[in-house]
């Protein structure tokens, strides 16, 4: 990790060529992240797009302290609390709606695929369940890119495996959202 | 570059300043139009930052600009509607003061200064003390710190108050010279000001954006409802309680008058093509008329 | 059966779907945030910023603080005895800081901070600087006045505790009333009232003097550290709303 260290302190110069390297390196590991959590391409593209700039302004505060990636998904974790936040006071109606209308058209009897069911569970344990399996983050960095005691982590991914797992075997998930 | 405002809201106790606005502004002259008390302070204020909103945020490509900060205001040029100075500053130092601020290297600040006093056209009067200093003198060092630092965002309130007709061509010329690759944003209440430069304009009313189009589609929209039409000083007093006047001229023979009006006013009026100041009129002009 | 769980889940997740973003998609991300790279240009320094504040501060501030220095450094060495050295401290310490922020609010109109508020370097780091202006003055002119004093049979830490404990009470008290009502006069009455108050007490009872005098050194230290962070935590507090703070006499 000795060249990412060095990148980061070019683009602290100002280099774009260095800035290119690390957004083409990430963009599909952000991406990915906002698609299981969103499944939509066009929010996904915007979110990371949006990461990326955060991620450029604030790089001269980056102290080169712990993995860069770790650092990154805490921009990211961050910036998807506050896109539901602002979805929240201004969709809720829709999000509602685009819900009750999924669940319908959707045979519950056919198995989901994980995709799917991973929208189904809420957001604070999709979030860890994600970032452990997907990413392989250990539990305690998970713990500090999300602000929360590791054991909370811990805790909501078992509930949300359990949940997960229901919604995959077809079983009734017993979840409003 | 994308700077935008989500249904952006500021509320004075409970009045409504601006209301949900929802504007985006890609490269471009922007003309912010409204009439006194229409919130286009408060409404640039809150895009430079200087001001929270009551709800609602202002985002550059997506960010908020509250959490770019320096990164934001390092992009960014502001002229306030009333222009703060230390009266005991000479323009250069003032100038100077202001770019150290900004962050300008001083190395390249000197040459930036004397060009800006140039463009301005206070070259001259560099040394003098700004306590001695007109209205319109200090309105243009307004504008020339506003352009210290190359902004790429330009947000201008009323930039051309109190400047006289001489320098108002050359505060045209001064925009249209700034090179494309800018968000240009100039609120005023004055519609010449903006008719030739502005290629998009909003129409601002009680907070509430009313009309964001370019400005061929704003002409469009009264085409047809502008009149001309030779009336006497009696047939007029009856018609400005009836119809919307835009502009009234004193010929030898009468008083040519223009309408703005759906039908025909008189029968001697005939249709002529629609100026910028027909639209504000027809907008703004007269509550009967503008409910559309 | 946590192991069956996590190898299950990793190799569902591995079967995910993810659609693809093209290459020019990307190059366009790039441009876009190749606009919020570092400035290569030199960086303004915290201490050009300390420098340019310098230049606004007025002559008349300068002047006050060294005359008041000047009169308090012979009053306590040739006064007689009876006034004691660390109550004239008391009274004097927190002048140099107050007079800054008089001065700071004086000198500013709302018109003015909003052209400093939209500068790459703003109002926050303005005003941090121009405090610490103001409180390194302080500490110069309690150490100015000690270093005089010491001649007579005083002790320097406890006078030194003494008036920067005072120094950081009273200044935290003006910023207070600063983000509170961001206007000089009040800020102007804190000082004269404290000036008044405390001088009043001590002429009129040598017993109080008795006591500070008398106080733990230990103890002294420990107020001395209260006073100071009071001051500090406000001084994050002000600096954190600053921005959007109307300061400044002079109103539009
Ligand atoms: N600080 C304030 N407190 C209370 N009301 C305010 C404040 N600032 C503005 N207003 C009110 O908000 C409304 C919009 O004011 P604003 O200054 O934004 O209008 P404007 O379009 O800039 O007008 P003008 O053309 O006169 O500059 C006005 O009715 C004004 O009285
Ligand atoms: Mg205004």
């Amino acid at each position: 990790m000795v060249d990412e260290i060095k990148i980061i302190d070019r683009i602290k110069n100002g280099d774009r060529y260095a800035m290119d390297m690390l957004i083409k390196t990430y963009y599909q590991s952000v991406f990915a992240y906002f698609y299981c959590h969103t499944g939509s391409r066009e929010v996904s593209m915007d979110l990371t797009q949006e990461v990326f700039i955060k991620v450029i302004t604030y790089i001269e505060g980056y102290k080169n302290k712990g993995r860069f990636k770790a650092w990154l998904f805490t921009v990211a974790a961050n910036h998807l609390r506050n896109h539901w936040k602002h979805q929240r006071v201004h969709h809720t109606e829709n999000e509602l709606k685009g819900n009750m209308i999924y669940i319908d058209s959707d045979d519950m009897s056919e198995k989901l695929d994980l995709k799917q069911a991973l929208l189904r569970i809420p957001h604070d344990q999709r979030e860890p369940i994600i970032l452990k399996y997907y990413y392989g983050f250990t539990t305690k960095e998970i713990s500090e890119i999300l602000a929360e005691k590791e054991p909370t982590i811990k805790g909501r991914i078992r509930y949300g495996l359990e949940k997960l797992k229901k919604i995959l075997r077809g079983e009734p998930d017993g979840q409003s959202r | 570059m994308k700077l935008a405002t989500h249904d952006l809201t500021k509320n004075f106790g409970d009045k409504c300043a601006v209301d949900h606005v929802n504007l985006t502004f890609e490269r471009g002259v922007y003309g912010l139009l409204g009439p006194n008390g229409a919130g286009k302070t408060t409404l640039m204020k809150m895009m430079v930052d200087i001001l929270p909103p009551s709800s609602g945020q202002v985002t550059l490509d997506g960010v908020p600009i509250s959490e770019l900060g320096a990164r934001y205001r390092d992009i960014l040029g502001y002229m306030p509607q009333e222009i703060g100075y230390y009266r005991n500053f000479t323009a250069k130092r003032f100038l100077n003061y202001l770019a150290v601020l900004k962050g300008i290297p001083s190395k390249n600040a000197a040459g930036k200064i004397d060009m800006l006093l140039n463009m301005v056209g206070l070259a001259d009067v560099g040394r003098k003390k700004l306590g001695d200093f007109s209205g319109g003198m200090i309105r243009r060092i307004g504008i020339a710190q506003a352009l210290l630092n190359d902004p790429k965002i330009l947000v201008l309130d009323e930039p051309t108050a109190g400047l006289d007709p001489k320098e108002r061509i050359r505060f045209r010329n001064i925009l249209s010279e700034l090179s494309a690759d800018r968000i240009v944003i100039l609120s005023t209440h004055i519609v010449s000001d903006i008719e030739s430069i502005a290629e998009k304009v909003i129409l601002l009313k009680s907070g509430k954006v009313i009309g964001f189009d370019t400005t061929e589609n704003l002409l469009r929209s009264v085409e047809g409802k502008v009149w001309m039409a030779k009336v006497g000083h009696q047939e007029l007093k009856q018609m400005k309680d009836q119809y919307v006047i835009s502009n009234i001229l004193q010929k030898a023979d009468g008083l040519d008058v223009r309408i703005v009006s759906e039908t025909k006013p008189c029968k001697q009026a005939v249709l002529t093509s629609p100026s910028l100041e027909d639209v504000f009129v027809y907008h703004f002009g007269k509550l009967e008329i503008n409910n559309v | 059966m946590d192991n069956q769980d996590d190898s299950f889940i990793s190799e569902l997740f591995e079967k995910i779907e993810i659609p693809a973003v093209s290459a020019d998609e990307i190059e366009f991300v790039c441009d876009t945030a190749a606009n919020y790279l570092p400035n290569t240009q030199k960086k303004t320094s915290f201490w050009e910023i300390i420098l340019l504040e310098l230049s606004t501060v007025s002559l008349l501030f300068w002047a006050i603080c060294a005359a008041i220095m000047v009169f308090s450094a012979i009053m306590i060495r040739y006064a007689s005895l009876e006034i004691s050295a660390i109550a004239v401290i008391a009274v004097i310490s927190p002048i140099p800081l107050l007079l800054c922020i008089i001065e700071l609010l004086k000198n500013r109109n709302p018109a003015v901070t909003e052209l400093e508020k939209v500068c790459k370097y703003n109002i926050t780091q303005l005003y941090v600087a121009k405090l610490m202006i103001g409180l390194f003055c302080n500490l110069v002119f309690l150490s100015f006045i000690t270093v005089f004093a010491a001649g007579r049979d005083i002790d320097v830490v406890r006078i030194m505790l003494t008036g920067s404990t005072v120094m950081f009470l009273l200044g935290f008290i003006a910023l207070i009333v600063t983000c509170k009502i961001g206007k000089s006069l009040p800020v102007m009455g804190v000082l004269a009232g404290w000036i008044l108050i405390s001088s009043v007490f001590i002429s009129q009872d040598n017993y109080l003097v008795e006591i500070i005098s008398n106080i733990q050194l230990m103890g002294l230290v420990a107020f001395f550290i209260i006073s100071a962070v009071l001051f500090s935590y406000y001084l994050y507090v002000f600096a954190k709303q600053i921005q959007f703070l109307r300061i400044g006499d002079i109103e539009v």
